[in-house]
């Protein structure tokens, strides 16, 4: 975490991410927030004292002081606001020209433009927001699509909370009842069996994968997936990638070699958010930014959910045997001639036509794992931080149940520890403190 | 070159000798006030020394040149070992003691050239330029003082409870000590209240033995001090006795429970809080209801001592009650009591008010140690004596503090724990507090502190080569059969990889070490729990890096915590009183969240941007 913010001044940022919505919003906030609103805002109707908490409608205005949308405008009077500061939201049309001049005009007006998380770091700081909550904020906003928003939406209500908290509690049951077994056994028989040990260790790590797999699909969601189109050179990997877009994002020649570097673009197929990714065209480049090209391409393809193999029905060449597991084979430029069939496995397609073109959408939807459009699956654990530390407590309570026959009790307790450890990153404080004082509760204990 | 005045110790129980000898050790003079020569060192509870957690306390001070771990080990008439099968790292030699031979043991090993025994009662500091430079006695003395480490124990306006009976001492047939309460208190330090407990003592002439199920000692005793264990073959001085298991049943819940109303406790007397993990009985009833019997113990006091103590049966109930309670427990109908149990109320200041070094934050020069810093417990008392003494030697000479590190011994996690932490009880040492247990084996106490403490000048250069000399057998025998260093081009099995895999580890040895390092037999232990536990050792080492990076981000001294923006009004109140030192400290205060360490760290960071800023 970056942690040098300056705190006097006044900041300014769009608080929707760029070019995806009708409506985007422009906050600042700071001291000098109703100044800077002032400077770029003119009100329709009324004067004197801008009213707090409630929209206001007017015009925008450049830094020039021409007017260049119609918008609203919301004072939230500090510290009842997100920041716990005097905060302004612009709400403008989600024109990029629009909100770029917009955040132009603050700037002029005083406003420094954010750093990235500054906002919600403002609101950590004024304690308007525990970190859990911070998080899901900060990928909120960053939330491209729409399964994304109401992932982090739920996390904003505690819902990971409300799903661990009953595993993290009996984990430290567990390793309270085994720490007692350690520290009092002079007074009575304390410490679990080995093999109750072993039960209940497994039942928990049982449980965390159970949510762990049920969380898969929502992770998946969270963090989109690559898809990469990789072909020799002229197969048509651009005007494809252009097809599925939308829009004309990549260069298109006839030149072989055009694209040297990749593109990227994200797009959203059945609730999925699916990151394509052009490249250069596979062959022995002549050229050095090519052939840089052309390894990055190589190696992009690597780390993706799926790779679309791309090649030209117009060209002589065809790839051989059967397309590898992760691979769609994709036959394009079906609208022209054909230099011989189509290569086993290919899906045939035509972006000029449209042919095929829905169903290699559906294609990569599938290949990607997306969610469809139905209910989401359970939530609980759909961050990679989240993910990641209730996988190793898992890890964990499989190993204390393995061990909880043969080794002593010390040892049997690491493993634990390590787990209920790793729950604490998730769901904050569980000291030595909370461990005694389930064993006090519990147990009768002292000569 | 002018003689630095000496360092005064306050009280004579187990946090002031250690406190003393160790002040003296360093090469400080010492002035040790008691109100009673005559009762120096009195095993005023339990006659037991170590345990589990606790032994791993007094092998640490004995690490450091300590005398718990030796006078426990001269006057023990019981040696057993508590948790032998739940691993190395958790077992608890302990040492039932002879009631009047321990004491004696004490004396004799706090005789030092450099220690004077006064008989006075502090009443006051006496200050210059804000430091502390001396104690006033109640009768008008004075004793001019470098620093001065206080250790009221239960004596600090200490009163007893039987019944209705209430009486004002620190133990029983003792006076209080009045005084002191006003003084601190005029340091601006908070002051609160604390209550134990403990159990009737019984004629042991009127118990019939044969009645209970005796509890042996171990065949072959197990010291707690390092210079006994270096020996190899320990012999106790004096004669070994038996200890008895009894158990209550439900008429005497039901006496308890008929009579709740005459114990001090839940008649209102008393509303200082006590600890959950040493209960009077009346607690146990009332919090347990359902269970049909407790468990106690029949612990003679010594060898010619006429009483037994009854462990697990601390109460407060007034006599005729304690009377019926302990008749009505099989096998001891007629038997006498010879001193009825009580309970006790005593001030301690809750210890957040000290650096880590135990000196009180409001008075450079004055230190606290024992259960005025609101520990219960010889061995806690003790270890803090341990260190407050130190720093007083030190904070005179103007050196350093010495503040153990928790992450490489007990001590440290004690210091820690109370300065930090601070406490809702008294506070007992327990294995879980660590979190590094594994890596803080009592048996390796003497590798972890030895060194450290012959650089403090605490141990005698002899015996800190008796500890080097233990530790380069271990350490050949260990490189002998890991094979470190050697070139393994198809990584053969080493010997150490065979005890890993479950060999039995004599056999092993025996064949790798034929004419290798002699290893005695505990020595041998402590080779093959290195062995078997390298993997998991070296876990706790990746921890341990984790939670030193945490404890290496410093917070300045004299941070304004309270100028900290976004904290609550309550958090910003602890982190003011602790003062937490690095963000790995201030991580630990109770109720300090993550959102308020990240807060924290940023404000810390700023102030150092702006630091940076002024100088450029």
């Amino acid at each position: 975490m970056t942690i040098e913010f300056d705190r006097e001044d006044t900041i300014v940022a769009p608080a929707t991410p760029p070019g995806s919505g009708a409506i985007a919003v422009v906050r600042v906030s700071g001291p000098a927030a109703l100044e800077v609103l002032s400077r770029v805002f003119r009100r329709e109707r009324g004067r004197g004292r801008m009213p707090a908490f409630r929209p206001v409608l007017g015009t925008v205005l450049d830094a020039a002081g021409e007017p260049i949308d119609r918008g609203l405008a919301t004072w939230f009077r500090g510290p009842r606001s997100y920041t716990g500061e005097d905060l302004v939201e612009l709400s403008v049309h989600g024109s990029p020209a629009v909100v770029r001049a917009l955040v132009e005009a603050c700037r002029a007006a005083g406003a420094r433009p954010a750093e990235p998380g500054e906002f919600t770091w403002r609101a950590l700081r004024a304690g308007k927001l525990d970190l859990a909550q911070a998080e899901a904020v900060a990928d909120l906003a960053a939330a491209a699509t729409l399964p994304q928003a109401r992932l982090a939406a739920r996390q904003l209500s505690g819902e990971v909370g409300e799903a661990l908290a009953p595993v993290a509690a009996e984990a430290l049951d567990l390793l309270a009842d085994v720490e007692a077994g350690l520290d009092f056994s002079e007074d009575e028989d304390l410490g679990p069996g080995g093999d109750e040990i072993a039960r209940r260790a497994r039942v928990l790590a049982g449980r965390l994968e159970e949510l762990l797999a049920a969380g898969e699909t929502a992770a998946r969601v969270r963090e989109g997936a690559r898809a990469v189109l990789l072909g020799p050179p002229n197969a048509g990997k651009s005007t494809l990638f252009n097809a599925l877009v939308g829009r004309e994002r990549a260069i298109v020649t006839p030149e072989p070699g055009t694209t040297r570097d990749l593109v990227e673009e994200t797009v959203v197929l059945e609730g999925m958010p699916v990151i394509l990714i052009d490249t250069a065209g596979v062959r022995d480049a002549t050229g050095l930014a090519e052939r840089e090209g052309v390894r990055r391409a190589l190696r992009v393809a690597e780390g993706a959910a799926v790779v679309l193999e791309v090649y030209s029905l117009a060209a002589a060449w065809r790839p051989e045997g059967p397309p590898a597991p992760g691979r769609l084979r994709v036959a394009t430029h079906a609208d022209v001639p054909w230099k011989g069939d189509p290569a086993p496995g290919s899906l045939v397609v035509s972006p000029v036509t449209g042919e095929g073109m829905d169903e290699l959408r559906r294609r990569v939807a599938e290949a990607v794992g997306a969610p469809g459009t139905g209910p989401l699956p359970s939530v609980a654990l759909a961050s990679a931080r989240h993910r990641d530390a209730a996988a190793r407590a898992a890890d964990h309570l499989r190993e204390a149940a393995e061990m909880a026959m043969d080794a002593p009790g010390e040892l049997v307790a690491l493993p634990l520890r390590e787990a209920v450890r790793a729950l604490r990153e998730i769901l904050g404080d569980v000291d030595a403190e909370r461990v005694l004082g389930r064993i006090f509760s519990r147990f009768c204990i002292g000569k | 070159m002018k003689r630095l005045p000496p360092i005064v110790v306050v009280g004579g129980g187990h946090a002031g000798v250690e406190a003393a000898h160790a002040a003296a050790r360093l090469g400080a003079d010492v002035v040790l006030l008691t109100l009673r020569r005559d009762a120096l060192v009195r095993l005023s509870c339990n006659p037991s020394i170590g345990g589990i957690g606790k032994s791993h306390l007094v092998r640490e001070i004995d690490a450091m040149g300590g005398l718990i771990g030796l006078a426990a080990d001269l006057a023990g008439i019981h040696f057993r070992v508590l948790n032998r099968s739940r691993g190395p790292a958790v077992r608890g030699p302990r040492v039932q003691e002879d009631h009047d031979a321990y004491p004696r043991a004490m004396e004799e090993l706090l005789r030092h050239p450099r220690i004077e025994i006064v008989e006075a009662e502090a009443a006051a500091f006496r200050m210059q330029q804000g430091r502390l430079a001396g104690i006033e006695a109640a009768d008008g003395r004075f004793f001019p003082a470098a620093a001065a480490v206080i250790t009221t124990g239960t004596f600090l306006r200490g009163r007893l409870f039987r019944g209705e009976q209430v009486i004002e001492g620190g133990r029983i047939g003792e006076p209080p000590s009045l005084a002191l309460h006003d003084a601190l208190a005029a340091l601006g330090l908070r002051v609160e209240r604390f209550k134990t407990g403990t159990p009737p003592r019984l004629l042991r002439e009127s118990i019939d033995p044969a009645r209970f199920e005796p509890q042996p000692g171990d065949p072959e005793p197990e010291p707690l001090s390092f210079l006994h264990l270096y020996e190899g073959r320990f012999e106790p001085r004096l004669p070994q006795l038996t200890t008895w298991l009894a158990r209550t049943n439900p008429r005497v819940h039901e006496i308890v429970r008929r009579n709740l109303d005459r114990s001090p406790l839940y008649g209102g007397k008393i509303r200082a809080l006590g600890p959950r993990y040493c209960p009077s009985f009346e607690d146990k009833v009332v919090k347990f209801p359902d269970r049909e019997q407790h468990l106690l113990h029949l612990e003679p006091m010594g060898i010619d001592h006429p009483w037994v103590y009854l462990n697990g049966f601390s109460t407060s109930m007034p006599e005729e009650i304690q009377e019926e309670m302990v008749r009505a427990i099989p096998g001891l109908e007629d038997v006498t009591i010879a001193r009825y149990g009580y309970a006790v109320e005593y001030d301690y200041v809750p210890p957040t008010q000290l650096r880590r070094n135990l000196e009180v934050r409001a008075l450079p020069g004055l230190f606290l140690a024992g259960q005025i810093c609101g520990t219960t417990g010889y061995e806690e008392a003790a270890a803090l004596g341990l260190v407050a003494g130190i720093n007083a030697a030190r904070s005179a000479l103007g050196k350093d503090p010495f503040v153990p590190d928790r992450f490489s011994s007990y001590l440290g996690v004690l210091v820690d724990d109370l300065t930090t932490r601070g406490v809702l009880e008294p506070y007992r040492m327990f294995t879980s507090r660590a979190e590094l247990r594994l890596s803080l084996s009592p048996d390796t106490a003497d590798r972890r502190l030895t060194p450290l403490a012959e650089r403090l000048g605490v141990v005698p250069p002899h015996r800190a080569a008796r500890a080097r000399e233990r530790w380069e057998r271990i350490d050949a025998a260990l490189r002998a059969i890991e094979r470190d260093g050697e070139l393994r081009a198809s990584r053969p099995t080493t010997p150490a990889d065979r005890i890993r895999r479950g060999e039995d580890p004599e056999e092993v040895l025996a064949e790798a070490l034929p004419d290798g390092p002699a290893l005695g037999p505990r020595d041998r232990d402590t080779l093959v729990n290195l062995v078997r536990y390298r993997g998991y050792l070296e876990r706790e080492r990746r921890e341990a890096e984790k939670l030193r990076r945490a404890e290496s981000i410093r917070i300045p001294p004299g941070f304004p915590f309270e100028e900290v923006s976004g904290l609550s009004t309550e958090i910003r109140q602890r982190l003011a009183e602790v003062r937490p030192r690095s963000l790995g400290q201030a991580s630990r205060i109770p109720g300090v969240t993550p959102a308020a360490i990240a807060l924290l760290a940023a404000a810390v960071g700023q102030g150092r941007a702006r630091r940076r800023e002024a100088t450029r």
